[in-house]
């Protein structure tokens, strides 16, 4: 099922396509009943699963500005993650998506090629200086100009410990790895001392491999939008990757495993070190809690450049909206600086506004694991990039991770993985 | 050989036999256990640890309380239900008019209709969406839950079972209905529906836990959150930002515990002969 989820989607895609283009059944239908009624605007608010945390915020930040606009009524509605996308294309070939919707770069990319989403540089040219450039240039598609999203808020990752394992290994157990050269010095030390109880490190390829050559240097797509991560500094790190799995310092069986395994392996305290999102210290406290007690939490792993990962959410607005003056108010005014710190309050979300990510807020730690977290990542963001490009969507990944697992296994070498997965993704993406 | 050592194979062989199935039932149940488990632990429990440890130390309610606290888990249910009842209604009566037609009667281009039924097996639902999706909202059926019923209201695969039901009845006893004059319709009704009721629990049982167990279509049609399915709308028990496992589970719990109660209830027909009932001795 899983395998070919992401061929069907393209075929749902193209599908789409020949919907906008051919019939336009949206589109000239949605556009009639514009500025007719005398009533209040109503625009529909769609999230994506903030539903039932946040719901609190939300409904409170939407009451004020409903509150500061009378003639606007908005209408909160939250999706699941999963099927998200589906969901978009059904709703895009229908022309009924909702006025303002909150996408990731890589859901929005596939329409925003389409011209789907309001050009924002030009309907909205006095937001962009707002936010940190790192974050408006996410919602930008190669070869068209404008960006078609306002950055919401943002996360970013850090690295969590088993502080615990870290003293069974004879480490120092408040000197984290900060480096990717750190990094597999110290798994490499753990899985010694662990003898198959634990290890060091999961090699998370699904999660990681993209964002951890970029912060090498090596880029995925050249200027010219072609595939070309088969440089030497990328053969050397598959070989890297690949002498830590032959010399056991990857549990064998954690190879092709995703991102949700490596969670449950730290939580099991299979393994010490999990570089990821601050929002999993509170999973981790939840499902267990003895881990979470011994969790210590250092910031993000990055490379020579000291250039960090960061994801990235926005507000989208369709060119099919009837209310498109409002809905972009409305999306301006959810992701202003304001706004966007409350929520960071709430959660372990960051602020893409530049001016609230100054806030004292973020410069001090109060000593816990969060608050810890927090201060480390913010202080990444301020260097900080979508360091996955949309064209490196499920297909190409699957496709990538598969050769580099090759590699790891020592099936291929390393050079002839990369240059098998560089040519293989020109064929994918027909780029 | 003596007896003695006869017996003692035979003691050794039945062990075997019963370790193999041991091992079989605990692959089948071992996921099924664990969720179970942790949907029964509470807060101070480790979800993860390994080995896993199945018995919760402080069992606890709470988490299914949070999971019917969190989402209406009553309404959800009960759409998945209205749903998951109309579609197993609708494959058992539309299967079993369409399997007749093309196990018994002979009309032009049977093959056809026959391969049509098959192919519609095979194409991926993500290829025909947009179009499924445009055609429910020129029925005006979207955000309604008859709108995710009709789909899949008539399943190639219903009508395979069925077609394949009747061709096994033995076809004098049909002959022998038609002597004592019964037309086309009373046969059906009368005479082969009856013969068929292992198939039919078997369709319904199947078309039943697809639609129940159906997530990607209900999401795209339905968009008030009040009419989603319980697949849907479970989701909400994981955050974007949080995952308590084992209100997870316990959510997981109250979307299965209907299919086995189901499953439970129609097993003596499951697995009863498909020819049953008509030519005996």
């Amino acid at each position: 099922m899983r395998t070919t989820v992401p061929v069907r989607l393209a075929a749902g895609l193209a599908g789409l396509a020949l919907a906008v283009s051919a019939c336009g059944l949206g589109g000239a239908e949605q556009q009639t009943p514009q500025q007719q009624s005398t009533g209040p605007a109503k625009i529909v608010f769609q999230t994506l699963q903030l539903k039932p945390t946040f719901t609190d915020y939300i409904e409170k930040t939407v009451a004020a500005f409903e509150s500061a606009n009378k003639d606007i009524d908005v209408e909160w509605v939250d999706i699941p993650f999963q099927g998200a996308q589906e969901k978009l294309v059904a709703d895009a070939a229908a022309g009924k998506l909702p006025d303002v919707v909150n996408l990731n770069p890589s859901f929005a990319q596939p329409l925003e090629a389409q011209g789907v989403f309001v050009d924002l540089e030009s309907a909205a040219a006095d937001a962009k200086p707002l936010y940190v450039p790192g974050a408006w240039d996410a919602f930008k598609v190669r070869g068209l100009t404008g960006s078609f999203g306002f950055p919401w808020y943002l996360t970013s990752e850090v690295t969590m410990y088993n502080k615990k394992l870290f003293e069974q290994a004879g480490l120092d157990p408040d000197k984290p790895p900060a480096t990717l050269d750190e990094l597999y010095a110290t798994a490499e030390k753990i899985a010694e001392k662990g003898k198959g109880d634990f290890y060091g490190l999961h090699p998370a390829l699904e999660n990681r491999f993209h964002t951890d050559l970029a912060k090498l240097g090596v880029p995925m797509l050249d200027e010219s939008g072609s595939w070309a991560f088969n440089t030497p500094e990328a053969v050397a790190h598959v070989e890297r990757l690949a002498k830590l799995y032959q010399d056991g310092a990857f549990a064998k069986d954690s190879l092709t495993q995703d991102h949700a395994k490596e969670n449950e392996a730290y939580q099991a305290g299979k393994i010490a070190l999990y570089p990821s999102g601050p929002n999993f210290l509170t999973i981790v406290k939840e499902n267990a809690p003895d881990i979470a007690a011994a969790t210590g939490v250092g910031p993000q792993i990055t490379g020579p450049d000291g250039v960090a990962n960061m994801s990235v959410m926005g507000l989208l607005v369709p060119k099919s909206s009837p209310n498109q003056a409002a809905a972009i108010k409305f999306a301006k005014y959810m992701t202003d600086g304001a706004n966007q710190l409350a929520f960071a309050k709430v959660t372990t979300v960051l602020p893409s506004v530049s001016e609230a990510l100054k806030d004292p807020y973020f410069a001090s730690s109060d000593g816990t694991p969060e608050g810890e977290a927090r201060k480390l990542s913010a202080a990444a963001m301020q260097n900080a990039a979508n360091l996955t490009p949309v064209e490196y969507d499920d297909r190409v990944k699957k496709m990538v991770v598969g050769k580099v697992q090759l590699a790891l296994q020592g099936e291929l070498s390393a050079k002839e993985a990369l240059d098998q997965a560089v040519e293989e993704a020109g064929q994918i993406t027909g780029s | 050989m003596t007896p003695a050592l006869a017996a003692a194979r035979r003691i050794a062989g039945r062990t075997v036999r019963y370790l193999l199935l041991l091992v079989v039932l605990v692959v089948l149940i071992g996921p099924f256990a664990w969720q179970l488990s942790t949907s029964l632990k509470g807060l101070g429990e480790s979800i993860f640890s390994y080995p896993p440890d199945l018995w919760p130390d402080e069992p606890t309610l709470r988490n299914y309380a949070k999971a019917a606290d969190t989402v209406p888990v009553w309404r959800y249910g009960l759409n998945s239900l209205v749903v998951a009842v109309l579609s197993a209604v609708t494959n058992c009566v539309f299967g079993a008019m369409a399997g007749y037609a093309l196990a018994r009667m002979n009309f032009r281009g049977r093959k056809l209709v026959f391969a049509a039924f098959l192919g519609t097996m095979i194409i991926p639902f993500e290829v025909i969406m947009v179009s499924v999706f445009l055609t429910s909202r020129s029925l005006g059926l979207v955000d309604t839950l008859l709108g995710v019923v009709l789909p899949t209201a008539v399943t190639g695969l219903s009508v395979l079972l069925c077609r394949n039901g009747f061709l096994n009845l033995p076809m004098e006893v049909e002959e022998a209905a038609m002597l004592d004059g019964a037309g086309e319709w009373q046969r059906f009704w009368r005479v082969a529906l009856p013969s068929v009721r292992g198939t039919l629990a078997v369709v319904a049982i199947f078309s039943f836990v697809f639609a129940w167990d159906e997530f990607l279509w209900p999401l795209i049609v339905l968009s008030t959150p009040d009419n989603y399915t319980l697949t849907v709308g479970i989701q909400y028990l994981s955050g974007t930002f949080t995952a308590d496992q084992r209100v997870i589970a316990a959510g997981t719990m109250i979307a299965v515990v209907p299919l086995l109660a189901l499953f439970f209830a129609l097993q003596r027909f499951f697995f009863r002969g498909v020819g049953e009932g008509a030519v005996k001795g």
